[in-house]
């Protein structure tokens, strides 16, 4: 029998940042860390599980990009789809030192919260969770090729939302 | 001036370092372990979903009994005889809920709910399901079968192996023994006592204060009051408890007899 005592005790750490790095307050991170481990646990009674860090960190992911994703769904709101559309290009010259720190990692997660919701899983586990390609491949079942090319795209598309967000530069394109 | 890279870069950055501050607070590592204890014995695992206001009566209802067990396993008061009213509550297998909004509208369409012999019954919204924790059965009110599906309650809710309060108490309501321990009656009267708590934890987003109205001498709840938490604070629900197995509908009986 698995014991859940010593995985809750091993992991709580590493779990409650990969949630509270995206959603930034308790409250929201204390449901999302029960709810991870509660997922956790079915999902092994029918499956078994290799490596649990890994693991645990993509269903924290998961589970906080979700619940993003509803904060930032709400009316009125652009996404960047429609920001493209309408063409909500702002400032190109405005200087990256204006831009103050909550609000670029605020951007960032509104950002994370209109693209496709593997893309985002996929970029927070590979760059604010640190795991390896490898690491990746292992819990998602895509290839490390796929997971490269993923990355690259969603970055883009990340930059993309920077820039066309009132605080984003156009220098590179 | 710096590149979309670099802006990109710091607020990956930024986002990593913002938990450097935050730790897992006690409390919610203590709830996760509850939980993780009581759907690992369980055949299946809760979500906490099944306690929320939008639930059927019957769960509410039932759930509400729980509270009422809770309270009484962790109260000590001698003076007043809370094990005595734990012992008795222990002992029942018949109970009648319902419940009244403060508007005195009743809840859902005049839902009430029967607990008998580890079976629940629940009359809403012109039919009767009879919910034995693990098959939900549904007849109209001349006692036709309607339909049938796997019970929501996950099974050992209902299972006289298991006890339904501890799995509500441990899994679902999560009341800390402090909260209840550092509680005193509010009222003390010949015949009533009535006790006021704060509202679980799971239920503190909808729930701000409960109380509890014990008959003094039966040594049973009479009612429970759950105060909503919204602007209108007085907004609350009165559920009530009968434990007069007389007043049983005859298509309760029906039902019960197949």
């Amino acid at each position: 029998m698995i014991d859940w005592h010593h995985i809750l005790g091993e992991h709580k750490q590493s779990v409650w940042s990969t949630i509270y790095r995206i959603l930034g307050n308790e409250a929201d991170t204390a449901d999302c860390f029960q709810d991870t481990f509660i997922d956790a646990l079915e999902f092994s009674k029918k499956q078994r599980v290799k490596n649990f860090g890994p693991f645990l960190t993509r269903i924290a992911t998961c589970r906080a990009i979700d619940r993003l994703r509803g904060r930032y769904r709400k009316p009125n709101q652009v996404t960047l789809a429609q920001a493209e559309e309408i063409g909500v290009l702002k400032s190109l010259d405005c200087p990256a030192g204006e831009i103050q720190k909550q609000e670029s990692s605020e951007i960032l997660l509104e950002a994370l919260a209109s693209i496709d919701s593997t893309e985002a899983e996929i970029f927070c586990l590979k760059h604010l969770d640190d795991l390896s390609y490898s690491e990746i491949a292992d819990i998602t079942g895509l290839k490390e090729n796929n997971i490269g090319v993923m990355i690259h795209r969603t970055k883009n598309k990340l930059k993309v939302f920077l820039e066309k967000s009132e605080y984003g530069t156009k220098d590179i394109y | 001036m710096n590149t979309n890279e670099d802006i990109l870069a710091k607020a990956v950055n930024d986002l990593k370092n913002r938990t450097k501050e935050s730790t897992v607070p006690q409390s919610v590592l203590e709830r996760t372990a509850s939980w993780l204890g009581v759907s690992q014995r369980s055949r299946t695992v809760f979500t906490k979903s099944i306690f929320s206001p939008s639930l059927a009566a019957a769960i509410v209802l039932i759930a509400a009994l729980a509270i009422i067990y809770v309270v009484s396993d962790k109260f000590n008061n001698d003076s007043v005889a809370w094990a005595q009213v734990k012992e008795q509550f222990q002992k029942i297998n018949f109970v009648h809920s319902y419940s009244v909004h403060s508007n005195l509208s009743t809840r859902g369409d005049g839902a009430e709910a029967w607990y008998i012999d580890g079976v629940i019954y629940l009359k809403e919204n012109g039919k009767i399901t009879k919910d034995n924790g693990i098959t939900e059965m549904t007849y109209d009110f001349s006692g036709k079968f309607l339909s049938q599906k796997p019970s929501e309650m996950n099974g050992i809710m209902l299972n006289k192996d298991a006890s339904l309060f501890d799995v509500l108490t441990q899994g679902i309501l999560e009341y800390r023994s402090q909260e209840i321990s550092a509680a005193n009656p509010s009222y003390i009267g010949e015949d009533l006592l009535i006790y006021k708590f704060n509202a679980p934890e799971s239920m503190k987003d909808w729930v701000s204060t409960i109380t509890i109205t014990v008959g003094r001498n039966s040594k049973l709840p009479v009612y429970m009051k759950m105060y909503r938490d919204t602007p209108q604070s007085e907004e609350f629900e009165i559920y009530i408890f009968d434990y007069e197995l007389y007043d049983l509908p005859e298509i309760i009986k029906t039902i019960l007899a197949k």
